[in-house]
């Protein structure tokens, strides 16, 4: 008994169909991030694309604030800055930053500068500041430095751009 | 390349979303507030003023947490942050070659306590926001804290 020889599916009909595929996944994902349900953060934290975020403890020293400017943005951009105030006990963040070089500026209420920072920020990662009366320190998430030199914004190689 | 092009036209589709989160104090005393970020492990550990908002600007949908600690638990977040506090301080009076370890530790802690706060904390609020929505969360007291979202409205031309 002869079997029915199978056709081959045409490739244009495939096309269609993973074409018809991709828009209903991609519809699905829209209205998931509509909702909440999944994030830009989330997807790009998957493929290591995640922007760096920059976050500020201030455990003492009085009110600090904290000023970020982007010093190689795209040909022809001014440099932006941008600020933000920490009270003593407070703990902040700057999410979202690109890649590039931040000037990071730390004064007190009077202006004073009582820090900066040449940081780098290459890809994702975060970096998480910790001021005190005495100084203020830089770790690095995924780093785990040996001495305070390497932790010391004056010193330490993460600030050194 | 097609796993390229399928990560591309992901990546553009969801675009980049803006949401804010807005914590009003509606009482009479300043209150802190532990606000947990969706998908990151910042906390914002800030104190609002009575009668103050506090208006954080973040990118990206999801569930968004905002905790007022009780008594006990910001006592808990303070002897950490003491803790820190000592040891940074005492690390710059030594020098630059104080072991860096303790502190790294001290500082590992104090992030996993604010973690578990904002997880285990009875008085809290959390809410999913999705693309085009705020979340707002009052502060009504030491004991409660609601929460809802609103429409972001569309930016002015």
């Amino acid at each position: 008994m002869d079997t029915p020889s199978k056709k081959p599916i045409p490739k244009p009909l495939i096309a269609l169909a993973a074409i018809v595929l991709l828009f209903g996944a991609a519809t699905g994902v829209k209205w998931l991030k509509k909702r909440g349900y999944v994030s830009t953060h989330g997807f790009q934290t998957l493929i290591g694309r995640a922007p760096a975020e920059v976050s500020v403890l201030n455990l003492g020293g009085g009110r600090l604030k904290l000023t970020g400017t982007l010093l190689d943005g795209t040909e022809g951009e001014k440099p932006k800055t941008a600020g933000m105030d920490t009270e003593v006990g407070e703990q902040r963040s700057f999410v979202g930053l690109r890649p590039g070089t931040y000037q990071l500026k730390f004064m007190d209420v009077l202006a004073n500068e009582r820090g900066s920072c040449l940081l780098k920020v290459e890809g994702g990662g975060s970096f998480d500041f910790i001021a005190s009366e005495s100084g203020i320190i830089v770790i690095r998430d995924g780093q785990r430095p040996e001495t305070l030199a390497e932790l010391d914004i004056k010193t330490s190689s993460v600030c050194s751009g | 390349m097609q796993r390229l092009i399928i990560i591309a036209s992901v990546m553009l589709l969801l675009g980049a979303g803006c949401q804010t989160m807005n914590v009003h104090n509606a009482d009479a005393a300043a209150r802190t507030v532990i606000l947990k970020i969706p998908d990151r492990d910042r906390l914002t550990y800030a104190t609002v003023p009575a009668g103050e908002d506090r208006v954080e600007l973040m990118s990206g949908s999801g569930v968004y947490m905002v905790v007022e600690p009780s008594a006990a638990e910001k006592d808990s977040v303070d002897q950490v942050r003491n803790g820190l506090k000592t040891l940074i301080d005492a690390s710059f009076a030594a020098g630059g070659m104080a072991e860096a370890a303790p502190i790294y530790d001290r500082f590992d802690a104090y992030q996993a306590l604010l973690a578990d706060l904002a997880k285990d904390s009875k008085i809290r609020c959390s809410l999913r926001i999705g693309e085009d929505e705020d979340g707002i969360a009052t502060i009504e007291s030491a004991e409660s804290v609601t929460c809802g979202k609103r429409l972001t409205p569309e930016p002015k031309e």
